[in-house]
């Protein structure tokens, strides 16, 4: 049993850590799988953490690593000295005097999300994030200030770095009262029915009361050099690409930083709970939970770093994505590359 | 890898459903996906129902129960929780 291993792996660790510690050059001690020429072996063993690799014959006796303690081989692996992270690379930073996406933004009114990607329209450039962190859902107003980092992370008006310039409004469809919500479903699902068939071509951009397609807005940089289109631990995106069942997809986000998660759910007709009222989309993409609150407006990539969506809600479960194709069809732009 | 043509029968079985699925009880999402079998994706192609969460089939009213299979395309219920835009 994998448990029984890890367990076993664990008590050897306790059993040796201090004085692998008290070793020269060792930094860290942990459990994982050892790495052969990058690869992973998938054999348990010890890493070992140091500030440099030195010859054996350079070292005391009593500074060796053994290659095995107690059956588990240990790993020696180079990471230099650790430091607190500093905000040189903290996505929920301030950045000057260039902004990357996967970093801390928001419109004044709102805790704050991340910066998706960088996006153009004939020779401009806007920052990418969804309604909910640059519009405020719906109550922002062209111009509005977007602060970076976003209030949640120390944001004030000094932060200020573009202005809101367009955004999708969110349909949360009828308040006729005496509609109720199953009634409101019905209705709007059967009016896509009708509109759209069970043809797989749907026509990206039309509207159906009701329901949403995306989550999405745009912020004008107060300058272009402000911006860059590199998304932060990640690189510069290489163009636009579709999901498949299965596959494994990428973000960097304010609160999670860069992670990653498969394509679980294609065509997905979803309630969104927006802190109170709830929109009905239809046409998402769910992945396995890679996000949380603040990581909204992430641009989702597959490995080979085309963007493929825009990370807009969740759950511990699941991560909700607006296929990348809608939202740049619906603000009429597209990759700055 | 999902073929094209059983995920064009999919899409239109999930769109004739669609509706009716989504207002039963706990239910927040209808979509296509793969089964999960004890948290791990398997390679089936379903249709996948997410509700908030799993309740016995004994606490639920007859109206708002989920069907195991639509039309012969096999349905799998995968509990998501309250999903939020965040």
């Amino acid at each position: 049993m994998l448990e029984d291993l890890v367990a076993q792996a664990k008590q050897v660790k306790e059993a040796y850590v201090f004085d692998l510690l008290s070793k020269r050059n060792v930094v860290g001690v942990g459990l994982g799988y050892k790495i052969s020429h990058g690869v992973n072996t998938g054999e348990l063993g010890l890493i070992v953490s140091v500030t440099h690799k030195a010859d054996a014959s350079a070292l005391a006796v009593k500074d060796l690593v053994p290659q095995m303690l107690n059956g588990f081989k240990t790993d020696v692996v180079v990471t230099g000295k650790f430091r607190a992270q500093d905000s040189g690379i903290d996505p929920k930073g301030r950045w000057r005097p260039v902004v990357p996406p996967g970093v801390s933004i928001g419109h004044p009114g709102v805790t704050a999300g991340t910066f998706g990607c960088l996006v153009r329209k004939g020779d401009e450039v806007f920052i990418l994030s969804n309604n909910h962190v640059l519009a405020d859902v719906n109550a922002g107003k062209a111009g509005d200030p977007i602060l970076q980092p976003g209030v949640a992370d120390g944001g004030t008006a000094d932060d200020h770095i573009a202005k809101l310039a367009d955004y999708v409004s969110i349909d949360f469809g009828t308040s006729e009262p005496e509609c109720s919500i199953a009634e409101f479903i019905t209705k709007t699902l059967n009016y896509v029915a009708g509109a759209f068939g069970s043809s797989h071509q749907l026509q990206a951009v039309k509207k159906t009361p009701g329901v949403n397609r995306v989550d999405a807005a745009l912020a004008r940089p107060l300058s272009p050099d402000l911006v860059k289109n590199e998304i932060l631990n990640i690189g510069v995106p290489i163009g636009v690409g579709a999901v498949t069942l299965g596959m494994d997809v990428q973000k960097m986000g304010r609160t999670t930083g860069h992670t990653t998660g498969k394509i679980t759910q294609i065509d997905v007709t979803v309630q969104i709970d927006y802190d109170g009222p709830t929109a009905l989309f239809s046409g998402q993409i769910i992945a396995s939970p890679m996000s949380q609150g603040g990581d909204s407006g992430s641009a989702v990539l597959d490995m080979d770093k085309r963007v493929v969506g825009l990370l807009f809600a969740g759950s511990d479960a699941a991560t909700i994505i607006n296929p990348i194709g809608e939202v740049f069809s619906a603000l009429n732009v597209e990759l700055a590359l | 890898m999902v073929e094209n043509d059983e995920l064009e029968r999919l899409r239109s079985v999930k769109n004739l459903y669609e509706a009716d699925l989504m207002q039963k009880a706990n239910v927040v999402g209808v979509g296509i996906g793969l089964r999960q079998r004890a948290g791990e994706l398997t390679d089936e192609p379903v249709i996948v129902v997410s509700v908030l969460q799993k309740e016995p089939a004994g606490n639920i009213d007859a109206k708002d129960v989920i069907p195991t299979e639509l039309d012969g395309v096999p349905v799998d219920v995968q509990a998501v929780g309250r999903l939020k835009a965040f």
